[in-house]
Parts: C-alpha cells; sequence; structure tokens
C-alpha cells in the first residue's frame, strides 16, 4: 500500500490525521484523482455548492480555496478579493482549476488580479498536484513562486489538434495557400520553437498524457511541413484539394456514378458523409473512406442502397489494409 | 528531472573519443589527468587479466595487437555477414567470432565481449575523466554517432552507454553536433554542409541555422569510406616495398602489419606538415635465415596523392547525393565546415574547396566540436543551463532519418514508410490484418536501407502482434504506428482498431541480443 493510499484509507475511516482543511468549490468537473491528491496532502476536503457562500465558508483551519472555471472570470476575481480582504487570509492559497486561460493570460492575472496562487489544467497529472500542494501547504511556502505553465502549452497542443482534425494542411499550419515554402518554414519554425519535444524533456513528469497529445501535435506539422515544402508532394496534395472543394461546394459537377450515390441519401447528414467519403477515395484514404460511409449509413440505417455502397466501399479498404497481411506470409 | 542535472556530450569515435560538458553558461572540454583532451578509443586485455582503456592502451595497440580492441566502432550493431564486418575482420589484427543472432563477438583470452561491452568500457574511462573533473557522478550523456549509422547501431552504442553506467538521454549526429558547435551563439542564418572525414566512415550533412534553429535538410553518408582507407593503402604500399627491398613476404604476420599500420598513420600525419617523410622500421621481420629485416622508404606528399585521390574523389558522390536530396546546388551553400581527422590532409582540402567553389572553414578544432556539439545539445535538454535569456535561446535540432524505414511486402518487394531524410521524430502508420481465419498472431518484417527488394536492405527485426481475437480472416484490424523518434531509433505501437486498445506488440531486434545475454551483460558491469 502505498503511502498515498494509507492516507486515503484512514480518511475514509474518519481516523484522519489532516490539521487543515481545503474548501472545494469547482464544479462537478474535479476529479476523484484531484482529490486523492488533497487528501494526500493532509487535507480535509470540504465542497461548497453554492458560490456565493464560498467566502463564508472559510474558517481558521482553510488552507486552500479551489475555485473552477464555471464561476466565470468576473466573479472569479471578485471572490479572490474578498478571500483575500479575510482576516487569515494569508494562510489560505487559492487555486484555480481551469483550462480556459493561457499561460500569458495567468500570468498577468495571477498577481494583479485575481491574486490567486495557482492555476492548473485540468489534466494536470495527480502526482504533480501532490508534489505542487505539498510544497504549498506542507512546508508553507506560497505555490505562485513554482510557477506553472502547463496551462498555455496545453492550450496551444489542444488548438494545434483541434484543426489538426478538421481543416486542410494550409488551415492547420495557419498560412495561406499561395504562401511560398520559406513562409511554410519559418511558421513550422514558430511552431516547433513551442511543441517540438525537447523543449519539455524536464518537465516531463508534469504533463502526463499531455505529453504524447503534444509529440503527436508535433509529429503531425512536422508531416504536413515535408508535404508542404516538397515541390512535387505540395502540387500532388494541391491537387487532391482542390478536387476535393470542388466536390464539397459544386456538387452538380461531379461525375454520374457519384451524383448517383450522392442521390442515394435522403438527409443532409448521410449526405454529408458520403462527400466526405467520395473525397477520401479520390485521395485513396480508404480507412476514411470506409468510416464515412459507415457514418452515413448510421445516418440512415433503413436505407439499403446506401447501406450496401458502403459494403463495398468496406471491401475495397479491407483488401488494402489486407494485401500487407498476405504479403507478410509467416503466419504463427 | 533535477535542477541541477548535467548531461554531458560525449563523441565517441572510431579512433579517439573526446568528452564536454556546459558549465556555467560555457563549454569545457575536459581534459584527464596528463591533460588530452582526446582519448584512443582503444581496450587492451593485459595478460595479468587486467583492462586498460584509452591512451594507455595505445602503446598495447602495437606490442600486443593481437589482444587490443581497435576500431570497436566499425563492428558495433552490424551483422557478422555483413561486407562491413568482413572487410573489418581482415583489416583487424584480434579474433571476430560470430554470434548466434549473426552478431559479431571479440573472441580475447578465451573471453567473449559483445560490441556495446567494448564500446561501454571507453565510455566509462569518458565518464571517470568527466567525473573527475566535475567533482560529481555524471548520470547523463549525449553520445554522438555517424549520421548514417542504422537503428541497429544507434541502440547498441544506446546499450554501451548504459554499461558504463550512463543514461543516453539522447543520440546525435556527429555532423549536426558538429554544426551546433558552430553556429551556437553567434546568431548565424546561412546554409552550410558539414563534411565530416573520419577515422572510418564519410557523412556529409547540410543544414539550414535560422539563429537558434538547427534544420537538417540532408544528409548522405558512405560506412566504408575513412581515413583509414589511406592507412590501408599505405600499409599496402609499403609491405610491397618491403618485399621489394628484401624478398620477403610479410603476408601472415599479424604484428608486422600492426606496426605497419601505426607507422602508415604517422606518416599521414606527416605528411600533413611536411612535403616529404622517410619512413624507417628497425627489425620488422626477419629473413629465412633468422637475420632482422629493416624497412626503409621515402615518401613526398604528391607520391601519397596519386595514391590515395581516387579515396577522397569517392566522398564527393556522396556530395552529389545529399546536395540532391536538400535540391540545392554547390554554389548554394554559404559556408563548409571541416570535421574529422582525415580533413587535415592537405589534398583532401583543396579538393572540397574546389568542389564547393568556396575556402572550407578550418579555424575549428574538428577533434574536439563534436564532443562540443554534443554537450550544447546536452544542456539544452537539461534546460536549466539555457533558460530565461532571450538573446541567447535555447538551441531547437530537427535532425532527419538516416535510412529509408520500411516493410517487407508481396515477393519480398521493399515497401518504404518512412523516407531517408524525413524530418524526426515522426510517424507513419499503416493498417494490418489477419490472412486467416482464426489467425492469433501477424509478423511484420522491417527493414532499413535504400534498396527495391528487402534482401538487399539491412534487417532490423520482426515485430511480432499477438494475442489477437480469433475471428474470421479480415476481421482484425491492427493499425501500426512505426516511429522515428528523435535517437533515429524505430519506435513501434499497434492499436486494435475495433476495440481502440494497445495490442501487445514484440520487437526482435536482428544482430541484437537475446534478453538473457542482456541481462547477463548490464549484471557485469553494475560494478
Amino acid at each position: 500500500m502505498t503511502e498515498a493510499s494509507q492516507k486515503l484509507a484512514q480518511l475514509a475511516l474518519g481516523k484522519s490525521t489532516a490539521r487543515y482543511s481545503g474548501l472545494v468549490c469547482a464544479g462537478p468537473h474535479i476529479g476523484a484523482q484531484f482529490y486523492s491528491a488533497m487528501a494526500t496532502c493532509n487535507l480535509v476536503v470540504e465542497t461548497v455548492d453554492d458560490v456565493s457562500k464560498v467566502v463564508q465558508s472559510v474558517g481558521s483551519k482553510t488552507r486552500l480555496v479551489v475555485l473552477g472555471d464555471h464561476i466565470g472570470q468576473d466573479r472569479l476575481s471578485d471572490i479572490c478579493q474578498r478571500l483575500r480582504r479575510l482576516e487569515h487570509s494569508h494562510k489560505v492559497a487559492i487555486l484555480v482549476f481551469s483550462n480556459a486561460f493561457s499561460e500569458r493570460e495567468f500570468a498577468s492575472r495571477q498577481q494583479q488580479i485575481w491574486n490567486v496562487d495557482l492555476c492548473l489544467p485540468k489534466t494536470t497529472p495527480k502526482d504533480f498536484l501532490i508534489e505542487k500542494l505539498s510544497t504549498a501547504l506542507v512546508d508553507r511556502r506560497p505555490i505562485a513562486e513554482l510557477g506553472c505553465l502547463t496551462i498555455g502549452i496545453a492550450n496551444e497542443i489542444d488548438e494545434v489538434l483541434s484543426r489538426i482534425h478538421t481543416g486542410d494542411y494550409y488551415t492547420i499550419l495557419g498560412v495561406p495557400a499561395t504562401a511560398d515554402s520559406t513562409q511554410i518554414r519559418a511558421l513550422f519554425h514558430k511552431h516547433a520553437q513551442v511543441l517540438h519535444p525537447d523543449r519539455h524533456r524536464s518537465r516531463a513528469a508534469q504533463y502526463g498524457r499531455t505529453l504524447q497529445r503534444l509529440a503527436h501535435a508535433y509529429k503531425r506539422l512536422s508531416e504536413i511541413h515535408s508535404v508542404l515544402t516538397s515541390n512535387t508532394k505540395r502540387r500532388e496534395y494541391d491537387l487532391c484539394l482542390i478536387s476535393a472543394t470542388s466536390l464539397r461546394h459544386e456538387p452538380e459537377k461531379l461525375p454520374q456514378s457519384m451524383k448517383l450515390e450522392l442521390e442515394l441519401c435522403k438527409t443532409t447528414d448521410a449526405r454529408i458523409a458520403v462527400v466526405e467519403s467520395l473525397i477520401a477515395r479520390m485521395t485513396g484514404h480508404w480507412k476514411a473512406a470506409y468510416k464515412a460511409m459507415h457514418a452515413a449509413v448510421s445516418a440512415e440505417p433503413d436505407n439499403f442502397p446506401l447501406r450496401d455502397k458502403a459494403e463495398s466501399v468496406k471491401k475495397v479498404y479491407m483488401l488494402c489494409a489486407a494485401s500487407h497481411s498476405v504479403s507478410n506470409g509467416n503466419w504463427s | 528531472m533535477s535542477a541541477n542535472e548535467l548531461i554531458v556530450g560525449i563523441d565517441l569515435g572510431t579512433t579517439n573519443s573526446c568528452i564536454a560538458c556546459v558549465l556555467d553558461g560555457d563549454v569545457h572540454v575536459i581534459p584527464d589527468e596528463s591533460d588530452s583532451t582526446l582519448q584512443a578509443s582503444v581496450v587492451a586485455f593485459l595478460d595479468d587479466g587486467s583492462v586498460i582503456v584509452g591512451n594507455e592502451a595505445q602503446n598495447e595497440v602495437v606490442v600486443d595487437p593481437i589482444n587490443t580492441v581497435v576500431s570497436a566502432k566499425r563492428l558495433i550493431g552490424r551483422s557478422f555477414a555483413s561486407s562491413a564486418v568482413q572487410r573489418a575482420i581482415q583489416d583487424l589484427p584480434y579474433r571476430v567470432v560470430k554470434g548466434d543472432a549473426l552478431q559479431p563477438f571479440i573472441g580475447i583470452r578465451g573471453q567473449r565481449y559483445a560490441l556495446p561491452e567494448i564500446s561501454g568500457m571507453v565510455l566509462r574511462r569518458m565518464k571517470d575523466i568527466a567525473n573527475r573533473y566535475v567533482g560529481n557522478e555524471i548520470k547523463s550523456a549525449v553520445v554522438t554517432v555517424p549520421a548514417n549509422f542504422n537503428d541497429t547501431q544507434r541502440q547498441m552504442t544506446k546499450l554501451a552507454g548504459e554499461l558504463a553506467g550512463l543514461n543516453v538521454v539522447r543520440v546525435i549526429n556527429e555532423p549536426t553536433a558538429a554544426a551546433l558547435a558552430y553556429g551556437y551563439g553567434h546568431n548565424v542564418n546561412a546554409r552550410v554542409a558539414i563534411y565530416d572525414f573520419g577515422g572510418g566512415t564519410f557523412d556529409l550533412t547540410i543544414l539550414d541555422i535560422r539563429g537558434n534553429i538547427f534544420e537538417v535538410l540532408a544528409t548522405a553518408g558512405d560506412g566504408h569510406l575513412g581515413g583509414d582507407d589511406f592507412d590501408i593503402r599505405l600499409v599496402k604500399s609499403l609491405a610491397r616495398a618491403f618485399e621489394e627491398q628484401h624478398g620477403v613476404s610479410l603476408d601472415g604476420d599479424k604484428i608486422a602489419y600492426a606496426r605497419l599500420n601505426h607507422v602508415a598513420e604517422k606518416t599521414k600525419f606527416e605528411l600533413t606538415e611536411t612535403d616529404q617523410a622517410i619512413v624507417n622500421v628497425k627489425a620488422l621481420a626477419s629473413s629465412s635465415s633468422g637475420e632482422a629485416l629493416d624497412l626503409k622508404f621515402r615518401l613526398d606528399r604528391a607520391g601519397f596523392m596519386s595514391h590515395c585521390q581516387d579515396i577522397a574523389q569517392r566522398t564527393f558522390l556522396v556530395c552529389d547525393e545529399a546536395l540532391r536530396a536538400a535540391g540545392l546546388k554547390a554554389s548554394d551553400l554559404d559556408q563548409i565546415i571541416l570535421v574529422g581527422g582525415s580533413t587535415r590532409v592537405p589534398m583532401v582540402r583543396d579538393m572540397v574547396s574546389k568542389y564547393f567553389g568556396k575556402k572550407p572553414l578550418t579555424d575549428i578544432n574538428p577533434d574536439e566540436v563534436v564532443a562540443v556539439g554534443a554537450a550544447i545539445q546536452g544542456a539544452a535538454l537539461a534546460e536549466d543551463h539555457f533558460a530565461g535569456s532571450p538573446d541567447q535561446p535555447r538551441p531547437l535540432l530537427l535532425d532527419v532519418a538516416p535510412q529509408s524505414l520500411g516493410l517487407a511486402s508481396v515477393d519480398d518487394y521493399y515497401e518504404v514508410l518512412i523516407e531517408k531524410n524525413a524530418q524526426i521524430p515522426c510517424e507513419r502508420t499503416q493498417i494490418f490484418t489477419t490472412g486467416k481465419d482464426g489467425q492469433t498472431a501477424v509478423k511484420i518484417r522491417i527493414f532499413q536501407g535504400e534498396q527495391d527488394t528487402v534482401s538487399r536492405n539491412t534487417a532490423l527485426g520482426e515485430i511480432e502482434l499477438y494475442g489477437l481475437k480469433a475471428a474470421p480472416r479480415g476481421e482484425v484490424q491492427i493499425e501500426v504506428a512505426f516511429e522515428i523518434d528523435a535517437n533515429g531509433i524505430v519506435v513501434v505501437r499497434a492499436k486494435d482498431l475495433a476495440t481502440g486498445l494497445e495490442q501487445a506488440t514484440r520487437l526482435r531486434v536482428s544482430a541484437g541480443y537475446g534478453e538473457d545475454e542482456l541481462t547477463a551483460m548490464k549484471a557485469r558491469y553494475k560494478e
């Protein structure tokens, strides 16, 4: 049994050795991880559901107040200011648990406006939480001194990843389609400065799973960069993009066979999915083509002609996938 | 992670090794007890059972060549069957034996040593030198390798570090390290070529340096071309001269050849300074009547040049390839940097100037520059040493995959997944499925190289996806992600598409060591 779980068990049995309490008003998003981190740090957790009661719930044994971003920014700064005016406020650490602020935003607000000690993203791994909380609470060192860098980066990763799954390469990288390779490289370098895994190696422990997402985002950007800076690859990609765009916006110009497939659809959802599938097929992405057809069928489960079409796409996709397995003839 | 983590940089060379570190923002090339910053990459096994490493072992190279390991880097991570190893066996006086998985071992005094063990001993020596200098135990290092080292060679180099009690946080390419040493902190904005002509390998790497970003555009190399080739050429002509003088053949006389090798190397050095050299070896062999025979030979620089020009010429084929891959002409480059001992040869310098149409940069120390670059990268990864200064932001290396990575496809056709010169870290995914009903395992063979058929590329190993759900053929679909990480090392992950769960994989490395062997090895060097 680890030390942390021992303490958790003690808490559960009511034999807690905790001397201080932590007041939590962070909504439903605060996870079990956070509670167990607080328990590990010898804090008895009290929860407050009503935001207006936070300030009056602070007692002489309160050492930590945790606030969530559901409170709203204006209210947040109001509560922080009122907490700071309390008599024993110098002993209370204020922690904002939120994904909503960038690193820079937070740094400027932390001291001047909110007077908050620490702001952590909700994805903060438990070990790092414990480290931060215990340094602040047990060693009585102000948390703000320890700094907090994860939010900004988490936001940037989220931003890049969200674009990666939607836009085309130019949108993802944030350059116009007319950009030359010098501009593309400059922008890629800008991203690399922030997102390259080497930049975060020494902080890996704080990141937890975020580190994998960061590496994923970086590798995608790097791949995009390699396509857009190679003349031949970029021309190929541009051709696909042009046909994909015309497919989306001028479906009447489609060849007859594709039109027929679209006419099978009765709902807009299915039609959009079929368009996506057609685009994917044009660029040879059979996995995406199959997935899109699957989505179309789930939109219209009783549309049997559409099902047949989806089935044939699936077959081609399987064939593509299977060519590898067959070629590697060593079966056990 | 710790606030004062010190990551040293080690240039583990074929002939010499060098270690450096960044202390308080300054790069220190670390000297040993006798103030030498270079250590011979030599491990000598003495008859009393003791082992000496580095410059003190240098003497044994001539005295006892059979029990002294030199140029271990020529063998590490290679298959016994490869032409490189076969050629090395011809040149090297010590015994190289074949392991179960075709790995080469070195046989000395009835013992078998794996190559990572030998390199590990050299690295431990380097570590001891640094420990003494810093006054603390060094735990982490960046170790450099030739740009054209493949996955197995990199993994074995990492293993050597581990055996030396070092956490190898990064394996970087020697030319890239050199570029870092050249450009870091000088606000360089230029396209540079690193002409790295070492003892055993030649690489040309083209980089675009933009302030603190060092982006490798392309790299090409020849793993069988180096300054040693000059020596071998010279040894051959010395042996021929001896035979002509005395009518006695030296064939099969390993000791005489080891001495000639030593002399040839010295003569080569001499000819970089002077126009003429006189070779004089006392009692090289004896005549049939037992009389000691000396070798006397006079050689001038022009003669040496005409002898070795074709070797140097071969480097430019590699340069052509690298320039083509980067989409550049020789005249597009702003600076040529010479690295490696062989670039001291005046003929090489002249030929480089002619090829690139500009004088190469020669004022950096070719022996230390790689270790210096590795130390800078180490500090950049440790972060603290460079943090917070806006006029000198941390350097960022964007390096490339040394060789294409691919799979065996139909009829042993080689299907490339990650192209050579793709920026790393990078990742490509591929979907695999079962070909038979109820099949629960799939094997994938992976290779590295640029040839069309798998048999002509280097086999890296086999990945086995096992514990698949028994289902009709084609139903189970596994997505396999092949990654080349920032070390240039291959990482494989697999995911079951239906469940989204990680799929169990096993990667068996060719020319690698079994689990038992590895455990035994690690136990032996745990002090």
